[in-house]
């Protein structure tokens, strides 16, 4: 696992997807938040935080679209099938990696704090809470990514996918609202990765949110597991 | 050893392998042939662990194929027909990836790689990055991490196919080498390849096995008769007298050559050592000399062409 981990960590910062992810989330991140900061004048970062989720749908695709669709495509999945490492810890240590990357990202944002604790007196409260739900949020965004990954060999059909769904999962909340569709009774609200940032923004650790998002991450995670050992052994 | 039993794999409910069934010795060479679409790839695949048979099994070594995948991916090599290469590595670090993955312990990974990098002649692109490659030495580079850590077998999924002719024979003699340490499978649809280095071959065509033995010039008789040609220097009547008094079951056909002093005799009988010492016995002690015995080279690639169409 710990191999194919630094595998692709080192093939983010070869390849020009660190170097283009990290700094587009900074900047736009940061501009959203220093333009609610100066407008609002609340030392606060729930507004970012909800920029950065909003961010990372389009973001976190990019991250994750070669994970699998490379290998598939160079034909190195079969060389990693002929290697004595199972499907899960071939998948852990891409998902790791992945994540490591959001963890670099957000760490880079904390930078934000520097001009709320230089001019104002926030509360760090919904701060770090804010930080553990988008944290959850990015590694649902990346596990929704890793499955698509594994779809297609082709990179950019990946990464539409993995929007495509993301955008699905953030916005269906509002799909109940529509009249016409009154009549499915599902619970769009709480299906929706949207509703579950809310109670993190305010400082609130929520169980069901932490159940919810973990949930979500672990099952974009085994059927990412199902589609190579059928691949495999099917 | 390698013991394949009743290998099948099918997709969508139709097989692309059936019932494959051949053995294996330590330190052979064995030839996996067919035309394309035969089911080479699929049984290597099968033998590499990249997808499971139906039914059937293999033992490697008395690991089962199925059983202990685990285990036996650490004791394989494989080389699929596009090498499978990270584009972005250099050839250095690329060895160094797969030798970690193989699970080669941390201590021996530094002198397995630089004795393979060796072995594949490659020490002169090891700083290089693998995408800027010529297709030679990404075929090397591909072999290279197959035989990384001496695997007991190396399967090899058409090694040459478009390489040129001094490629074909770099990689030859790799692989000739590599065969002191591993057991080696290669597919192949080149005749000319079985020719050069195989001990035995499997020819096999709609997924089964039409044809396996140990490749020499008489086990592909299908008459069960051994042909030899030899050139003596002797008085015709003389050799007649020998080779028609030696043995009932020797056929044979005396020619001069042309300046005089020897004669070439084409000699057929059953396939057996005794007949042939025999008769060179009584050849010395008739005092003519043996100058030469060779094999008479049947056309390797007609007999397997005829194994190929038959159905």
């Amino acid at each position: 696992m710990l191999n194919i981990y630094r595998k692709e960590l080192f093939n983010y910062f070869w390849s020009p997807i660190a170097y283009i992810v990290i700094p587009v989330f900074l900047f736009i991140s940061g501009y959203f938040f220093s333009f609610s900061l100066y407008y609002l004048k609340v030392a606060t970062m729930s507004n970012a935080f909800h920029n950065m989720a909003i961010l990372l749908l389009l973001l976190a695709p990019v991250i994750t679209m070669r994970l699998l669709s490379e290998e598939q495509k160079s034909g190195t999945l079969e060389l990693l099938f002929s290697m004595p490492v199972s499907i899960g810890n071939m998948l852990l240590g891409k998902f790791l990696s992945a994540v490591t990357l959001l963890g670099i990202m957000l760490l880079g944002s904390l930078i934000f704090l520097i001009p709320l604790i230089t001019f104002g007196d926030p509360d760090f409260g919904p701060i770090w809470t804010g930080y553990l739900g988008i944290f959850l949020i990015g590694t649902c965004y990346i596990s929704v990514g890793l499955f698509v990954s594994s779809l297609t060999e082709n990179q950019i059909v990946a990464a539409l996918g993995t929007t495509a769904i993301l955008i699905l999962l953030w916005f269906i909340r509002y799909i109940g609202s529509f009249e016409a569709l009154q009549f499915i009774n599902l619970p769009f609200e709480f299906i929706s990765i949207s509703t579950h940032q809310g109670d993190f923004v305010r400082g609130l650790i929520n169980f069901s949110s932490i159940v919810y998002l973990l949930s979500l991450t672990g099952l974009f995670y085994g059927l990412a597991w199902l589609r190579l050992h059928i691949r495999r052994y099917g | 050893m390698l013991s394949v039993k009743n290998l099948t794999k099918k997709i969508d409910g139709r097989p692309i392998v059936e019932n494959i069934s051949f053995d294996l010795e330590n330190g052979e060479i064995l030839g996996f042939v067919g035309p394309n679409g035969a089911g080479k790839t699929t049984t290597l695949r099968m033998l590499a662990c990249c997808t499971a048979p139906h039914s059937g099994t293999a033992q490697l070594n008395g690991l089962d194929l199925v059983r202990d995948d685990l285990e036996i991916r650490k004791r394989i090599g494989y080389l699929p027909e596009v090498p499978p290469l990270y584009e972005y590595m250099k050839v250095r670090s690329y060895l160094t990836t797969i030798a970690r993955l193989k699970g080669i312990p941390k201590i021996e990974q530094k002198m397995a790689v630089e004795r393979t990098i060796e072995r594949c002649y490659i020490g002169d692109m090891a700083k290089r990055e693998i995408g800027k490659l010529s297709k030679g030495y990404r075929q090397r580079v591909g072999l290279a991490q197959a035989i990384l850590g001496d695997p007991e077998l190396l399967l090899l999924d058409e090694p040459t196919s478009s390489l040129d002719p001094g490629q074909i024979s770099e990689m030859r003699d790799i692989i000739r080498e590599a065969s002191g340490k591993s057991m080696v499978i290669f597919s192949t649809h080149i005749l000319q390849e079985i020719q050069h280095l195989c001990d035995r071959i499997v020819l096999i065509k709609n997924g089964k096995v039409r044809y396996q033995g140990r490749l020499d010039q008489y086990s592909l008789a299908d008459d069960g008769r051994r042909s030899l040609v030899l050139k003596l220097k002797g008085k015709t009547q003389a050799i007649e007298t020998v080779l028609s008094t030696h043995s009932s079951d020797l056929n044979f056909d005396i020619k001069p050559v042309k300046n005089g002093e020897s004669v070439k005799v084409s000699l057929n009988f059953s396939d057996s050592d005794e007949i042939q010492t025999g008769l060179l016995k009584d050849l010395l002690h008739a005092n003519i000399p043996v100058l030469e015995v060779a094999p008479l080279a049947k056309d390797l690639e007609q007999t397997i062409l005829q194994y190929m169409r038959s159905e």
